[in-house]
């Protein structure tokens, strides 16, 4: 039953991989979307908007863990009236925006840009 | 952070757009607070935290809107995410927030160096189909 092995074989990389996304969301605070997305992509359709709805199915699988996850931090800066306006209200308007353009974009070059700034961010942070 | 800094807000705003787009983005807020403001690791997850739940908030009702996320895929994901998280904010509450900050690095490399190499596989595919 080759089919059906493989469907388990599937769904326990998918389960290793949720578990392993939440890992690394309590441990860093973010990142959880990156693993949600490269399990989709790996086990998921490809082809056609298939990124797309990887990406969207990673974003709202880490809303709720990452509301979870909230409530572990001490409240660093709470009380703090900067936070909402330099974080939270941009960030609402930029995501609403982001989601409309998702669907109007290529992000080939984009991803590039951000995927290279990720490396030498990281380098950086490693080495400093 | 200054609510009058006049490159935050810009900055701020950039990343939550990649981030409702689908490239990323939430990696870098960490790197931007840690790097220019020299916020401590903790804290500029926590704000990270803040950050991507404020995108997300309206980013996923939208992406829902237009079916494009399986309710059992969800499922499986928030159901065994959340002890996965459990495991990984107990591990954070024995870590000194400079190994944090290297691991969060180590993450964001890989990541990146990852992100590069499946768009090139991408590439070489769709340049080999055309031929």
């Amino acid at each position: 039953m080759p089919l059906k092995r493989d469907r388990v074989l599937s769904f326990a990389a998918a389960a290793a991989g949720a578990v392993a996304a939440g890992a690394v969301n309590g441990l860093i605070g973010s990142g959880a979307g990156t693993v949600f997305y490269f399990v989709c992509r790996s086990l998921g359709k490809k082809g056609g908007d298939a990124g797309k709805d990887h990406f969207a199915a990673a974003m709202a699988a880490v809303l709720p863990i990452s509301l979870l996850s909230l409530t572990t931090y001490p409240p660093a800066a709470a009380g703090d009236p900067n936070v909402l306006f330099t974080l939270i209200l941009p960030g609402a308007a930029g995501g609403l925006l982001g989601a409309f353009l998702s669907d109007k974009m290529k992000s080939g070059t984009l991803s590039r840009i951000f995927a290279a700034l990720t490396v030498f961010g990281g380098i950086y942070l490693i080495l400093g | 952070m200054n609510f009058l800094d006049l490159w935050t807000l810009p900055a701020v705003f950039a990343v939550a757009v990649l981030t409702g787009t689908g490239v990323g983005g939430g990696g870098l807020l960490v790197l931007y607070l840690t790097v220019f403001f020299g916020t401590e690791q903790i804290k500029a997850q926590w704000l990270n935290l803040v950050f991507f739940i404020s995108v997300s908030l309206t980013a996923v009702p939208y992406h829902l809107s237009k079916r494009r996320v399986s309710p059992g895929i969800l499922a499986l994901f928030v159901i065994l995410g959340i002890p996965g998280m459990a495991g990984g904010y107990l591990l954070r509450r024995v870590l000194p927030g400079d190994v944090l900050r290297r691991i969060f690095g180590g993450f964001l490399t890989a990541a990146g160096a990852i992100a590069f190499g499946k768009r090139g596989e991408v590439r070489g595919e769709e340049e080999s189909r055309r031929k």
